[in-house]
């Protein structure tokens, strides 16, 4: 029996050509199951953005122009946009991850029953719309809210402090939709960590502190970039929170958009705003996935 | 170097209801290489973890020299250790991974580098400093996680199954390779592997331990030639154990005395006779030398393994017994009648349980 016939059962020949026939058949067969997801992608993601480039380079006129990209360069209101989304978003980047490690670490130390509870707790919020997330944080920042009643109960402060509204309000209220974004990939990376490398660790004679500098801080090192990168990419075209929360006195460029959409009706220019916005992120997503090939370039992790 | 003894006394470990150590005594001297041998679930492992600082016991003491280190929290117990998975740090160099116990003791960089370099030199590999682990083999992560377990010139070195995950043939060359590095460094090793042949190619002595018990601690040559019980006798080597009858202050087998390599009286309840497959001699018809004791059977197969031939032989009430011999000569057709002799000085009977 040949190799063809064995697999078909059948005793036909099983020359060169039939088997080659099996494998053509075999790959149509994979390419027509993944035309549907094609076809998603195509519908969802490819036509949408191809429009929204071409829009872009349509003048008030309906005549092919560069005047969007133009006015971005000629009007400093906009790279000063640019620059406080660029600012807030690193912000919380750093603030997620001054909370988020202390809190992916100690996650890892739980007894395993406690981490199903903690990851229940971190992943709880997805469950709830951004919209009410964001209502209960105008709740608690208000003049009256929950925050300046106890401080003030408390004689930390004398008179309610301003929270929202404000810089400080987009900050508390994006920082805190964003950490999970943070805490799970590190969590991950955490977990990942062989315990013998601690114990190996100890062994050699390292103190705790210096078990976690040495080893257990750089190895869980790009689980914490990746969740960086995934914070700042997000909070670069963050709306609903900054919009609400920073109650005017804070434009990033998502809101900016919005505004040149509906209140001045001008696609063009919401259109070259957003494809801007869309290239800085997709080099900022390069420029983080060159740092982690270059360090595992230098680093290989695989065993 | 100045290698000490460890010793181990009445050391228990217990979760809960479950005791994973029971009252565990135990001397290792100077520089001996000492095994812990058992099966999976022995607590062999956890002894190990103990001794490393990383399990806390729930009672007994574990003294190296005769320093009390119960209490001792493992980065001040100055112990080198080989990991199962060798546990080498993935995010630095063979040289940093070498050099890591060094830089966190008192030593300049010019003694560091001293030290990286014969470490790496004592396992052959100096070449290799700059590779990270994972473009090792691994044999050579194996040899540089020894280097790292003694550059920084511990007093002992522990090592849990450092050989589990390499093929047999590198493993067996490994095993005299680490042999000989203890030799040359005489430095006191405490060994665990689940591997009998491997326990007893390498060490000095052997703890066997079953059930968090030490079931007997001996010389390799002893613990197969003499064990103490049946625990033992079955655990190392391919031994045939069969149940014998005492009548009227003898010990018989199907109806046949055995004459045991010990005083009968010594051997308490349920006496069982212990055979090893190459102590076993096919003798010609109405042939016994003297010396001997006499067992028979019918010959049930004769497999041909290379090196050996391995017969099966079945007895008047069916229990079947192993031996082993270089050739074919001397056995009969399948069926037919076989007599053995198996020498009164290696016939080990030893109480049941």
């Amino acid at each position: 029996m040949t190799a063809a016939s064995y697999f078909t059962g059948s005793d036909e020949a099983g020359s060169a050509a039939t088997l080659k026939d099996d494998e053509r058949r075999e790959r149509l067969a994979i390419a027509g199951l993944s035309l549907p997801a094609l076809l998603l992608v195509a519908v969802c993601l490819i036509i949408p953005v191809g429009s929204l480039l071409a829009l872009s380079f349509i003048g008030a006129q309906g005549n092919l122009s560069l005047e969007n990209y133009q006015r971005l360069i000629d009007n400093k209101a906009y790279l000063a946009i640019f620059l406080t989304t660029f600012e807030i978003s690193a912000v919380i980047t750093l603030i997620c991850m001054l909370l988020g490690y202390p809190l992916a670490y100690f996650i890892t130390l739980l007894p395993p029953r406690a981490v199903g509870f903690a990851m229940l707790a971190i992943i709880l919020p997805f469950w709830t719309s951004l919209l009410v997330r964001t209502y209960a944080w105008m709740v608690l920042l208000q003049k009256q809210g929950l925050v300046n009643s106890t401080l003030l109960k408390l004689g930390v402060i004398d008179e309610p402090i301003a929270l929202l509204h404000n810089y400080a309000g987009t900050v508390i209220g994006m920082s805190h939709i964003m950490l999970p974004f943070l805490v799970l990939p590190l969590y991950g990376a955490m977990k990942a960590i062989d315990h013998d490398l601690i114990r190996a660790a100890a062994n050699l004679g390292a103190g705790p502190i210096v078990r976690f500098w040495t080893v257990s801080f750089p190895l869980s090192l790009p689980g914490l970039g990746a969740g960086a990168l995934i914070v700042f990419v997000l909070s670069l075209g963050f709306y609903v929170t900054p919009a609400l929360l920073g109650g005017g006195k804070v434009t990033m460029v998502a809101m900016r958009i919005q505004k040149s959409v509906a209140l001045y009706p001008n696609w063009g220019a919401a259109s070259a705003l957003a494809v801007v916005l869309l290239v800085v992120t997709a080099l900022v997503l390069l420029l983080g996935l060159w740092i982690w090939r270059r360090n595992r370039g230098n680093r290989p992790v695989m065993s | 170097m100045t290698s000490l003894p460890i010793s181990i006394r009445s050391l228990t470990k217990a979760h809960g209801a479950l005791t994973v150590l029971d009252g565990v005594d135990l001397d290792v001297r100077s520089g001996e290489f000492m095994t812990l041998l058992g099966p999976s679930g022995s607590g062999k492992t956890t002894l190990l973890m103990v001794i490393a600082g990383f399990i806390r016991p729930s009672s007994g003491q574990v003294l190296v020299g005769d320093k009390d280190m119960t209490r001792v929290p493992p980065h001040r117990r100055d112990l080198g250790m080989v990991f199962q998975n060798y546990a080498l740090f993935p995010h630095m160099t063979v040289g940093e991974n070498v050099a890591y116990p060094l830089k966190r003791r008192s030593y300049s960089k010019a003694e560091i580098a001293d030290k990286v370099n014969a470490a790496l030199k004592i396992v052959q590999l100096e070449a290799l400093s700059e590779r990270y682990p994972s473009q090792l083999s691994g044999g050579q992560k194996q040899r540089i996680a020894l280097a790292r377990a003694v550059s920084f010139d511990p007093r002992i070195l522990l090592m849990d199954e450092p050989l589990s995950a390499l093929d047999k043939k590198l493993r067996e060359h490994m095993q005299i390779e680490i042999r000989d590095l203890h030799d040359r460094l005489g430095i006191t090793t405490i060994y665990v592997t689940h591997d009998q042949r491997e326990a007893l190619t390498m060490s000095d002595r052997i703890a066997v331990i079953n059930e968090g018990r030490i079931a007997q601690v001996d010389a390799p040559a002893a613990l197969y030639e003499k064990p103490k019980n049946l625990f033992v006798a079955d655990f190392i080597g391919d031994s045939t154990i069969l149940p014998l009858h005492r009548e009227a202050g003898r010990l018989m087998l199907n109806g046949a005395p055995i004459h045991p390599g010990c005083a009968p009286e010594a051997i308490g309840t349920a006496p069982h006779l212990v055979i090893r497959p190459e102590k076993l001699e096919v003798l010609r018809d109405g042939q016994l030398p003297a010396g001997q004791n006499l067992i028979e059977g019918a010959l049930r197969s004769a497999l041909f393994q290379g090196d050996s031939v391995l017969v099966q032989v079945e007895l008047a009430d069916g229990a079947v017994l192993s031996l082993r011999q270089p050739g074919r000569h001397n056995l009969p057709e399948p069926g037919h009648r076989i007599r053995l002799g198996l020498p009164i000085a290696d016939t080990v009977v030893l109480a049941g349980a």
